[in-house]
């Protein structure tokens, strides 16, 4: 008998083994991540928490009248506007400098310098977002904060950073790096270890200095991952997190500040208007994966690696 | 064949493990959550004087015989404890308590401290047992999620429960009854003089001036201040006004009352229609006034983005002359402020730092301004529509609502938790001393009214009594202070239907607290402001007159 044209049964008798131990991850995934989806249909209907799970069936359809609220709403360009030009500014200044950052740690020769580095960079990930915007208020605050302090002490005025529209994007930005960019340099760091020690003696034997084994041979190296990494974040434009937002906006920067994310807490979630939130979720993921799908086909049409 | 068998076993023990874990229904919905997870094997004495083995035998009898209530205990009260739950023995004590006392074993569930809401929708969802609550009638009565309370309202038993409520003194009944004369909770919060202005005793005296009478008076104060800066450095603020997402909220609540008649949404006799309180003139005069305090320097130029925590920060460094705000961000950051201020010594005083007009300042239409808070609350304790004894939580509601029982279930038992300061001369306000270091022993809370922390009396190590505690207990109800918002407050507005009826109304506030931050800071001229109603009209404030004139007909006709 044809090895090839064995049936399915015989393969999954052979290695039942290997699919029991996949068994619990598949079964995670359908319970938790598969199954929940079935809640996307209360985007379509007026649906109530407290109804439960009964509700997201028995509750009345009310065909896109979430989504047309969304699309409705004066501030919808507004918001989709400042949602994005949020997470793209964080992609083009935020994406490079934790490769730039991995880049230099992994040329650190001391291994408890290179360690001392790594966990000081690590360390602002784990702070809260309270405490990160208490932070930001202390440097950026027009009343003896750390910055305007400098501003004072060369005789200038004052700025009150956080009522301006103007300044919001960069604070916003700034920070998100410095609390990121230890953490994002992990997956880098990972990928370089990887990399052929080899390659680097003979870079050196060839008289490739640092910065050039670090272009040919680090950055190509980890090219595939910096890719995948890329068409993910991509993915995510749309995700501009509420939490930070909603510490440091007030009316006064509503104008750059207020994301989609935002606008959601304030119409959905305070209210408790789970349908409306999901309707908007709904779009951004399906904004989200037109992205994925458009960036992962550039990247392979670069020759690069894409996700599948 | 060994690694075979101990890979089986592995892989076993994970699907075993991942179903288990996805089927570990909570039998017990108190469990994980609540102040009653564990069990007690207490040998102490009991409240009631009865021993472990009693106190066992009531449990036990309690399990086979009594009804269960569960209460969703997500008053808020447990902030006050850091969130931290009673140590279960002592809650089962208390358990077998009110057992002992009326027959009831009441199972607490103790939200987490900053997603309650979240969990009450789920434990709702779940169909878990959950008797009773706290939360806004409105948003759960059309749905048949709670029921109305009328028939256990007429027992004997809940007479006292529905006096304290009653038109003689909170009026809370009416904010708890649709219009087809159904009370669907208990109410919770009462009206409260709660934002006054405040100014600094010591810094009236520097100036030689007396406590300010009129808002014209207030105003000679700021700008003496302003220019004075007793802080130093320029580093004064002559007023603290309450921010927020309407830079304008604190300033109606502490000055609204001196420009507005009425407060609050106002029937306009020209066309008959309810209309927001930014269409009347005094508003205008009133963002123009704050306009003024912001170009000035008189309110502090980030004052849009403050919360209470840069508030306190601000008035216990000693750098605040007065302050427009919720009264608490001054009483209890009182005593940092006193070890700043050590000039000012409130036992020689008679007095603290910071004090106020008690007769209510006057504004420029010459009434008071200070407009008080929850006169219009619907927030209630509701009763589930799944309860199986509705009679067992309102009797349980009715026995928690008498002074020394509250008490006992929020700070523990007499002589442990608290004791009477002066139980022989006890009139109508019970006075105690807590005997603990914590706030509270914290098994539950029932929050009605407010005037029932009032009834504890707190000192400062110095002896002089609690500046919020005092506060509490003289001045939250200084009803001759401050003025009454109108027919705001007297109907029951339903936000669902004002949600169908102008879907765009979250636009138009965010629009209009935008513009008025640019009134303000200055970048939208005042001159504008009648365009600015006009704009706001055109994004469709007119779908919320209406709706607004039709629910007020509605109450009318209701009358």
């Amino acid at each position: 008998m044809n090895k090839n044209k064995r049936s399915l049964w015989y393969y999954l008798k052979k290695d039942r083994l290997i699919y029991i131990m996949m068994l619990p991850g598949l079964l995670y995934y359908l319970i938790f991540h598969y199954l929940p989806m079935i809640g996307i249909i209360i985007a379509f209907k007026d649906y109530k928490p407290y109804w439960g799970l009964k509700g997201i069936f028995t509750s009345e359809w009310v065909g896109l009248k979430h989504f047309n609220k969304f699309f409705r709403s004066m501030y919808f360009g507004r918001l989709l506007k400042n949602t994005l030009l949020i997470s793209i500014y964080g992609l083009i200044f935020g994406f490079p400098l934790p490769i730039i950052l991995a880049l230099f740690i992994n040329e650190l020769k001391s291994l408890r310098f290179k360690k001392t580095v790594q966990t000081i960079s690590y360390l602002p990930h784990f702070l809260s977002a309270v405490i990160v915007v208490g932070i930001i208020r202390n440097i950026v605050s027009a009343d003896g904060g750390l910055i305007n302090g400098i501003i004072s002490a060369f005789g200038g005025k004052p700025i009150p950073f956080l009522q301006k529209p103007e300044w919001f994007r960069t604070i916003y930005v700034v920070s998100g790096i410095w609390q990121g960019i230890g953490w994002s340099s992990i997956i880098y760091l990972a990928a370089m270890s990887g990399i052929d020690q080899e390659l680097y003696d003979a870079a050196k034997v060839d008289g490739g200095g640092v910065f050039k084994r670090m272009w040919h041979i680090t950055l190509s190296g980890i090219a595939p991952v910096v890719s995948i990494q890329l068409v993910l974040n991509i993915g995510h434009l749309l995700s501009v997190g509420r939490e930070k937002i909603l510490l440091l906006y007030s009316p006064q920067t509503y104008s750059t500040a207020d994301v989609i994310s935002t606008y959601v807490y304030r119409e959905g979630l305070i209210n408790q208007n789970y349908s409306f939130s999901t309707a908007v979720g709904l779009f951004n993921s399906l904004v989200g994966i037109v992205m994925v799908l458009g960036s992962n086909y550039i990247a392979k049409r670069m020759g690069q690696e894409g996700i599948w | 064949m060994k690694k075979r068998m101990v890979a089986m076993v592995i892989a076993a023990s994970m699907v075993i493990g991942i179903m288990s874990g996805c089927g570990s229904g909570n039998s017990n919905p108190t469990q994980g959550t609540s102040a009653a997870s564990g069990t007690s094997e207490k040998t102490e004495t009991t409240a009631g004087g009865d021993s472990a083995e009693t106190s066992a035998q009531v449990t036990e009898a309690a399990d086979e015989e009594i009804p269960t209530i569960v209460y969703y205990n997500n008053s808020g009260g447990i902030n006050y404890n850091d969130g931290v739950a009673t140590d279960p023995d002592y809650y089962k004590r208390m358990q077998d308590y009110i057992i002992e006392q009326i027959g009831v074993k009441v199972e607490v569930i103790i939200p987490p401290q900053d997603n309650a809401a979240e969990k009450l929708g789920l434990l709702l969802a779940g169909g878990d047992q959950l008797d009773f609550w706290w939360g806004n009638w409105r948003d759960y009565y059309e749905d048949g999620i709670i029921i109305p309370i009328n028939e256990y309202l007429e027992m004997p038993e809940a007479k006292s429960l529905y006096e304290d409520w009653d038109e003689n003194h909170y009026d809370g009944w009416k904010r708890m009854t649709d219009l087809n004369g159904n009370i669907w909770g208990i109410p919770r919060l009462c009206k409260g003089a709660t934002y006054p202005v405040y100014v600094r005793n010591d810094w009236l005296e520097l100036l030689g001036m007396d406590m300010p009478q009129t808002l014209d008076d207030l105003n000679k104060y700021l700008y003496a201040i302003k220019d004075l800066d007793p802080y130093g450095n320029g580093e004064t603020i002559p007023l603290v006004l309450q921010g927020g997402a309407n830079p304008m909220d604190g300033a109606v609540y502490c000055f609204g009352g001196g420009f507005l008649d009425p407060v609050g949404r106002w029937l306009d006799e020209a066309d008959g229609k309810v209309k927001p309180d930014y269409l009347q003139a005094g508003y205008k005069d009133l963002v123009d006034q704050v306009r003024q305090w912001y170009e000035d320097g008189i309110i502090h130029i980030e004052y849009m983005g403050n919360n209470n925590t840069i508030r306190r920060e601000q008035i216990t460094s000693g750098r605040v002359a007065a302050t427009a705000c919720w009264y608490s961000d001054v009483t209890i950051t009182d005593e940092g402020l006193s070890a700043n201020v050590p000039d000012w010594d409130v036992t020689e005083r008679g007095d603290y730092i910071f004090g106020m007009n008690h007769n209510g300042l006057i504004g420029p239409n010459g009434k008071k301004m200070e407009i008080f808070s929850n006169g219009n609350s619907t927030q209630a304790l509701m009763i589930s529509s799944k309860c199986k004894h509705p009679e067992a939580v309102m009797k349980f509601i009715e026995w928690a609502n008498e002074f020394e029982n509250s008490i006992t279930i929020q700070r523990g038992f007499e002589g442990e938790g608290w004791e009477y300061s002066d139980k022989e001369n006890a009139k109508e306000m019970h006075i105690i001393n807590v005997l603990n270091d914590k706030d509270y022993v914290y098994c539950m809370d029932f929050w009605i009214p407010n005037q029932r922390e009032a009834s504890v009396t707190d000192f400062y190590a110095s002896g002089v009594q609690n500046m919020h505690n005092k506060y509490l207990q003289e001045y939250y109800s200084e009803y001759s202070r401050g003025s009454d918002q109108d027919f705001e407050w007297s109907v029951a507005w339903d936000s669902a239907a004002m949600s169908e009826a102008c879907p765009f109304l979250g636009d138009i506030n965010t629009y209009r607290n935008e513009q008025f931050a640019k009134f303000i800071n200055g970048t939208r001229s005042m001159d504008t402001w009648d365009q600015f109603i006009e704009e706001c009209y055109d994004m469709g404030l007119d779908a919320y007159i209406e709706e607004s004139t039709r629910q007020y007909n509605n109450w009318l006709n209701s009358r």
